[in-house]
């Protein structure tokens, strides 16, 4: 009992090495420029455009929840204006990051699981290496580099997205006219709601495709191992961006 | 000239290579031959760098591979071209660039890369395909690939694992006789891990039997098939028993 | 393919960067003009101003708090930029207020000459004025909170003095008190006009104002009902039914105070009926004070007679707040 608890001590504080080794790693590819760079665009590309449209559209439907819950609570308590301060200080400082974040553990988080975790048991990463290649440099900081840019590019525009949409709802479906929203929205803005938000994504994206990486390039055994790759990715980005987002509350809300 | 030196490997507790000791001489191409599962490829993985061994090392050229710093290892790699058992190729490249990505690591003009290109898929008798995906392929195809994005590099050294595992007997006839082509043009030497015998007997100048993480029996094609050693008849004769 | 990857990730990438420095632009109300002007302003305390909150001339935004920062001599420096194009006032004086119920505050740029007629915010200028080195004087008003915990209070105080009175009629004071009478019965009188036409004014405004008018035109009508039993037993000579009466005279009276905290109550909801119905008991007020020897007495009760004027002096305070700057203390909307 004892032995099998220091065992899984002792195996965890090695996750951690072993994390810290690729860490590193990755620090050393970042020279490796010729390399990374022009492979970072099509990241970029991938992980930024191609997932535009996921996020864009849970931000829509947030928006418009968001104005319909804030007029269902806030009717006959609060003036209504305050449908503009909910959506848009929500949507900045919270769900635009955390959904858009969450929705892309699943699309690029596990995408990239998936394709280090095939690459990896049918030995292209070895054949990587043998060509002279750093996996680090070609695999893992391009995904990393193009997450850790792309999320707040995402996060920014679903944000403009949520509020748009919570706007129009309010207009449609809420007897609240532009002026009110936009009064409401900028009420209590101020320039930390932006920038908040947009730090936190990075550092999701950073998480993200770290984590896509880290447990794609560690596949082992065929399909299966890959498709336990591709869950355990989400999982644990899904995880971490969540702890993330409430560590960064505590360290930068408060 | 390369050599394993007692080399010792093994996995979750399993010994794999159990102080395997080979020499392999310049221009000649060894056959490592062996059951399956019994630590061949893991032999030609420490080569490269690709594992780190428990014990022992493989010394390439006078230099102990696991002993070198991440600078030396990449120039070691440039001398050696690895041809894999399924061929790794890049799924997301096209053929010219799976061939092209080596040499992108050398200073080369993208007109001395597309001549290199060129002439190694003239080589492997893929003229014409540069274009196509690896999915569009053949396994024969992608295993010729494989050996055209190795022999690019005009390395010194080239190492094949499994290069006819899974091909049907004429396109084996035909990577056999790839690799004795490429020996002859290259003057490469060269190390493959089969259980196709008549693959090793086409190739090999000489034929290491692996066994239980040893060399069981090192020799000329000649010398091993007089041999008297049961374990090494039976397995060339392929007998069950 | 290449220049495809470029292409796109340059067009989303430049989107979203013009969509956060655009917003963060536009919702900070930042003003894109030229130079700005930027002034100091000296308060003793800011109050809830904070970094970031307008600056408005008459109503209408002109500019943004910079910064605020403590300063020698007790004093709060407040920077506050003007935008380019607004002439401030000549003689500019700053003056804190909040702007709702919220927690918004936003400072007021007014001439020295056109201060609001309140005592502390002029004594507070003053004292900023003398201060020099070129600073703009600044005084702050309380904020709305503080104003509603005063009308309450003096609400209570009233119902006190109310009850007190039947504690306080006697026969020495009779004859005072029909001569105090007459005037309240005056200031009552009036008081009742100034509802009617005020409810005549505002019919058309809305049920709150009318609510509001309505409870104060009972209150005054109770309080005229009273006096006018009073006046009419004194008239008589009736002594006896004085006494008869006071007990039912000061249950009018309670009954009177209990309407004008209704009054208060519904003014909360208004805050222009508010406004109105204070000015107007202000005046009542007004003369119940130049004849403060009259009520003191019919009042034998010294402590009734200083409660009565305490209280006096404290509606009068708020009045005054009140009337100098109803704009500033209710320019905010309520719900």
């Amino acid at each position: 009992m004892i032995e099998r608890l220091g065992r899984k001590t002792v195996d965890a504080i090695k996750a951690v090495g072993g994390f810290g080794h690729f860490v590193g790693d990755l620090a050393r590819a970042v020279p490796d420029v010729a390399v990374w760079g022009r492979l970072t665009l099509v990241q970029m590309r991938r992980v930024g455009v191609d997932s535009l449209p996921v996020a864009l559209f849970i931000a829509a439907f947030t928006g418009v929840v968001l104005a319909l819950q804030a007029s269902y609570t806030f009717t006959g308590t609060v003036p209504l204006y305050f449908v503009g301060t909910l959506v848009g200080k929500t949507m900045m400082l919270e769900l635009g990051p955390v959904l858009a974040g969450l929705a892309l553990a699943g699309r690029v988080g596990a995408s990239m699981a998936a394709e280090l975790g095939t690459m990896k048991v049918t030995e292209q990463v070895d054949a990587l290496e043998t060509l002279a290649y750093d996996p680090q440099s070609f695999l893992v900081l391009p995904r990393v580099l193009a997450g850790t840019t792309m999320f707040p590019v995402i996060v920014a525009l679903a944000i403009l997205t949520g509020i748009v949409t919570g706007w129009i709802a309010s207009l449609v479906l809420l007897d609240l006219s532009t002026q009110e929203f936009l009064k409401g929205l900028k009420l209590f803005y101020r320039f930390k709601d932006t920038w908040f938000g947009l730090f936190k994504s990075a550092t999701f994206g950073c998480t993200i495709t770290l984590v896509g990486c880290v447990v794609g390039l560690s596949t082992r055994g065929g399909a299966e191992g890959v498709g336990r790759s591709t869950t355990r990715a989400v999982v644990y980005s899904a995880v971490l961006l969540l702890v993330l987002d409430a560590f960064w509350a505590l360290v930068l809300l408060r | 000239m390369i050599e394993f030196q007692d080399l010792r490997k093994a996995f979750d507790g399993r010994p794999v290579l159990d102080g395997f000791t080979l020499r392999v001489q310049d221009g000649e191409t060894t056959v490592i031959i062996g059951y399956s599962g019994t630590g061949k490829s893991v032999a030609l993985k420490h080569v490269v760098g690709l594992l780190q061994p428990d014990a022992g090392d493989v010394i390439v050229d006078g230099r102990a591979v696991s002993t070198l710093d991440r600078a030396a290892l990449t120039a070691l790699r440039r001398e050696i071209g690895f041809v894999f058992q399924f061929a790794a190729l890049f799924d997301s490249m096209s053929v010219f660039d799976n061939v092209a990505l080596g040499l992108r690591r050398r200073d080369l003009s993208d007109d001395e890369i597309a001549a290199r290109v060129q002439e190694a898929l003239a080589l492997v008798d893929l003229t014409g395909a540069e274009e196509r995906l690896p999915a569009e392929l053949s396994g024969g195809m992608r295993k010729r690939v494989g050996i055209a994005r190795a022999i690019a590099l005009r390395p010194r050294y080239i190492l094949y694992d499994e290069p006819t595992t899974g091909l049907d007997p004429v396109t084996s006839a035909v990577i056999d006789q790839l690799m004795v082509r490429t020996r002859e043009h290259l003057r490469v030497t060269g190390i493959v891990v089969t259980h196709d015998m008549r693959s090793a007997y086409t190739v090999g100048d000489r034929i290491a039997m692996l066994y239980e993480g040893k060399i069981r029996q090192v020799g000329t094609v000649a010398q091993i098939q007089e041999t008297e050693d049961p374990v090494v008849r039976q397995f060339i004769e392929g007998r069950p028993t | 393919m290449k220049r495809e990857n470029e292409f796109a990730v340059g067009v989303v990438v430049i989107a979203a960067f013009a969509v956060v420095v655009a917003g963060a632009l536009w919702l900070s109300g930042a003003h894109l003009g030229r130079t700005e002007a930027v002034y100091t302003a000296r308060f003793r305390t800011v109050g809830g101003l904070g970094v970031g909150d307008p600056v408005v001339l008459r109503g209408v935004r002109v500019g943004r708090v910079e910064a605020i920062r403590l300063a020698s001599g007790n004093w709060v420096e407040a920077d506050l930029k003007i935008y380019a194009g607004t002439q401030p006032p000549p003689r500019p004086a700053v003056i804190a207020a909040s702007a709702s119920l919220f927690g918004e505050w936003a400072a007021s740029l007014v001439a020295l000459d056109q201060l609001p007629n309140d005592p502390n915010i002029k004594q507070a200028i003053t004292e900023a004025q003398a201060a020099g080195s070129g600073k703009w004087p600044g005084a702050t008003l309380p904020d709305i909170g503080q104003l509603t915990a005063q009308a309450s209070r003096i609400a209570t105080d009233i119902a006190t003095v109310s009850s007190r009175i039947q504690t306080a009629f006697d026969s020495e004071a009779v004859i005072e008190l029909r001569r105090s009478i007459k005037d309240f019965g005056q200031v009552a009188d009036k008081l009742v006009r100034v509802t009617n036409d005020q409810a005549d004014v505002l019919g058309s405004v809305g049920s709150n104002l009318r609510q509001g008018s309505d409870v104060l035109a009972k209150a005054a009508t109770n309080f005229q009902t009273t006096l006018g039993r009073v006046d009419s037993a004194t008239n008589q000579g009736q002594l006896a039914t004085i006494l008869n009466n006071s007990s039912a005279t000061s249950a009018n009276l309670k009954s009177a105070s209990q309407d004008f905290r209704d009054l208060l109550d519904a003014a909360h909801k208004n805050q222009e009926s508010l406004v109105r119905v204070l000015v107007s008991a202000d005046s009542v007020m007004s003369r119940i004070s130049n004849r403060s020897g009259t009520l003191g007495l019919l009042v034998s009760d010294s402590t009734l007679y200083r409660e009565t004027t305490l209280t006096m002096i404290q509606l009068r305070q708020l009045l005054s707040d009140i009337q100098a700057n109803p704009r500033k203390y209710f320019s905010f909307s309520v719900f």
